[in-house]
């Protein structure tokens, strides 16, 4: 079944009269104990999918999207406090740079055992209390982190940056989530720290069978892991499919420029010779082009790109492209 | 042949005055030394806090050396010839929409440099930042724009040119690459690798990310907590790297 079932979200910015489409017509299914990966670069709408899954976007924006599903419930449809109960008890999320959003003025400790849902404890207050210290150290274990006694007694600007990740991690698994959203958690770090969160990610995923949403703005941290993979460009959902059709086999010229322009991914490169990129930038939001938003910059652009494309699809690989990469020669 | 640059036993510390006859020294960077030819690359990797940055700030010259020595071209480099080091060797920042003054034009910043380390008239000046910026991707009207109106990408090629304007020899970029959104990284790489062949520059690229190294560096230095723990031809040491380190930095990576 599915978890997290959302068919043509759309995110408007209202400024002055008009409305800016910053996330337009975004479809996203996340089965159970799977993970899937978002990934867009900068100004792409990575981030505002999560925030408006958790609800947390203030009132500027204003998000409509034809279904919300979380288990077969219409998120949309209930009312505030029961979707936000639903939220807060299966939905967990881990922000960009942990150091800047841990509390500065306490403790691990006080924060950790803060996170610590009630229900999952037992007894009179005194066992409770026990019980929370008990858990708050497990937790700690749990991520990685064996020095528990010092690092509880510290404050998050006494510890790295791996380490915040880390007890970011700890804090978003404590309710015990089926989802758990992790919006870019290793950009912010160095290659060994990096591998360590990812290492503890995955286990979360094998052991627990929790979900995992990880947004990403680099396919290389995505490629050996996920199950799924979708790529956004400008708020548009270019192409999603599972990891290997979108590695071996990408379908939008979008996704093949990100894949090409990485200089791990083919070793056959030789060195020093000249990279793929796509000519010009990111639109800004203020300036996004008419119909499909890559338009101005995908090299196969014609004059029906005007139009926004609609997706196509095939073997649960979908992308929408005018014209896509056409395969069925090479297989002759 | 004499190397571009040579490196003699650099290294810095830093001191903290625990008491009025106490002091504590921190190393940041134990003493090392390399050569780099022109038109190569050399890349340095390690974690952070390895000391990585402060070995690039102190050949640009943002910070002092505790010790050792700096050769370029044969000349040894200090504070008698400081004018010779600012324009012979430059330092990309890694965060260009930080390290560009949001309340200049593109114009002013890039004539900064040129005013202080040169004789050039006005009308030389404006000329050198025309042809400056075609030769970075960018076109002789943005000399008119404000840094928020251009994109990262652009903004990474304005801080490129600030440092190509006085003709050097050397580039260190410190981190500034791979902080880019793939799409744009790969158009600066691009444009970085143009101008080694037309211009015969050395980089000195300070880098976590070990695929850009890779690429396009022709040997590497593996720094570890300020120490230098494995050097050589990248091809070599990525291929077949000896320290245990460096094969646990290659491993993280999956090549």
């Amino acid at each position: 079944m599915l978890l997290l079932d959302i068919r043509n979200l759309t995110i408007e910015l209202r400024s002055g009269g008009n409305s800016i489409k910053a996330v337009e017509r975004v479809n996203l299914s996340i089965k159970e104990g799977e993970v899937h990966g978002l990934v867009g670069e900068s100004g792409s709408g990575k981030s505002l999918i999560a925030k408006a899954i958790v609800g947390v976007l203030n009132q500027r924006w204003k998000v409509t999207a034809d279904r919300m599903h979380w288990r077969g419930q219409d998120l949309f449809r209930l009312s505030r406090k029961k979707r936000r109960q639903i939220l807060s008890n299966e939905i967990a999320m881990i922000y960009q740079e942990p150091s800047r959003c841990l509390d500065p003025t306490s403790t691990i400790l006080e924060q950790l055992l803060e996170s610590i849902p009630s229900d999952q404890l037992d007894g009179n207050l005194w066992d409770r209390k026990k019980q929370r210290q008990a858990r708050a150290v497990a937790l700690l274990h749990k991520v990685g982190i064996k020095d528990h006694d010092q690092c509880l007694q510290s404050y998050p600007h006494q510890l790295s940056e791996g380490y915040c990740q880390k007890i970011m991690i700890a804090m978003a698994v404590a309710k015990k989530p089926d989802l758990l959203i992790a919006d870019e958690p290793t950009t912010a770090l160095e290659s060994t720290t990096r591998a360590q969160i990812l290492r503890v990610l995955k286990g979360l995923n094998q052991l627990k069978n929790t979900s995992i949403l990880l947004i990403s703005h680099d396919l290389e941290t995505l490629s050996d892991w996920t199950h799924t993979v979708s790529v956004l460009y400008c708020g548009q959902m270019v192409e999603s499919g599972s990891t290997e059709q979108i590695f071996n086999r990408p379908h939008h010229p979008y996704t093949q420029a990100l894949i090409n322009s990485v200089p791990d991914f083919h070793m056959e490169l030789a060195h020093k010779s000249r990279l793929f990129a796509l000519e010009g930038s990111i639109p800004t939001l203020q300036h996004l082009p008419i119909g499909c938003r890559l338009g101005p910059r995908c090299p196969y652009a014609q004059r029906e790109c005007v139009k926004t494309p609609t997706a196509h699809k095939d073997h649960n690989h979908s992308y929408s492209c005018h014209y896509p990469i056409d395969y069925s020669q090479e297989q002759r | 042949m004499t190397a571009l640059l040579e490196v003699q036993a650099l290294e810095k510390h830093y001191y903290k005055n625990v008491s009025l006859f106490k002091r504590e020294t921190k190393t940041a960077l134990s003493p090392l030394s390399f050569n780099l030819q022109e038109g190569e690359t050399l890349a340095v990797i390690g974690e952070s806090a390895s000391g990585k940055s402060t070995l690039g700030k102190m050949l640009a010259g943002a910070e002092q050396p505790s010790g050792g020595q700096i050769f370029l071209e044969g000349q040894e480099l200090n504070e008698s010839n400081e004018k010779l080091r600012n324009s012979q060797i430059r330092l990309i920042f890694q965060d260009p929409k930080k390290s560009l003054n949001p309340y200049t034009k593109v114009g002013k910043i890039l004539s900064a440099p040129l005013m202080f380390n040169t004789q050039k008239s006005v009308k030389e000046r404006i000329e050198k930042i025309r042809d400056t910026l075609m030769k970075v991707g960018l076109l002789p009207e943005h000399i008119e724009y404000y840094p928020h109106m251009l994109s990262t990408g652009q903004l990474q090629r304005v801080s490129l040119a600030r440092a190509l304007i006085l003709d050097p020899k050397v580039l260190v970029l410190d981190e500034a690459v791979a902080s880019l959104d793939p799409s744009v990284r790969a158009q600066i790489i691009n444009l970085l690798l143009d101008l080694q062949d037309s211009q015969n520059l050395s980089y000195i690229l300070i880098t976590h990310h070990l695929g850009v190294v890779k690429h396009i560096s022709n040997s590497v230095l593996v720094l570890k907590g300020g120490e230098l723990i494995e050097q050589g031809n990248t091809a070599e040491v990525f291929a077949n790297p000896q320290h245990k380190y460096t094969q646990k930095l290659l491993a993280s990576q999956n090549f």
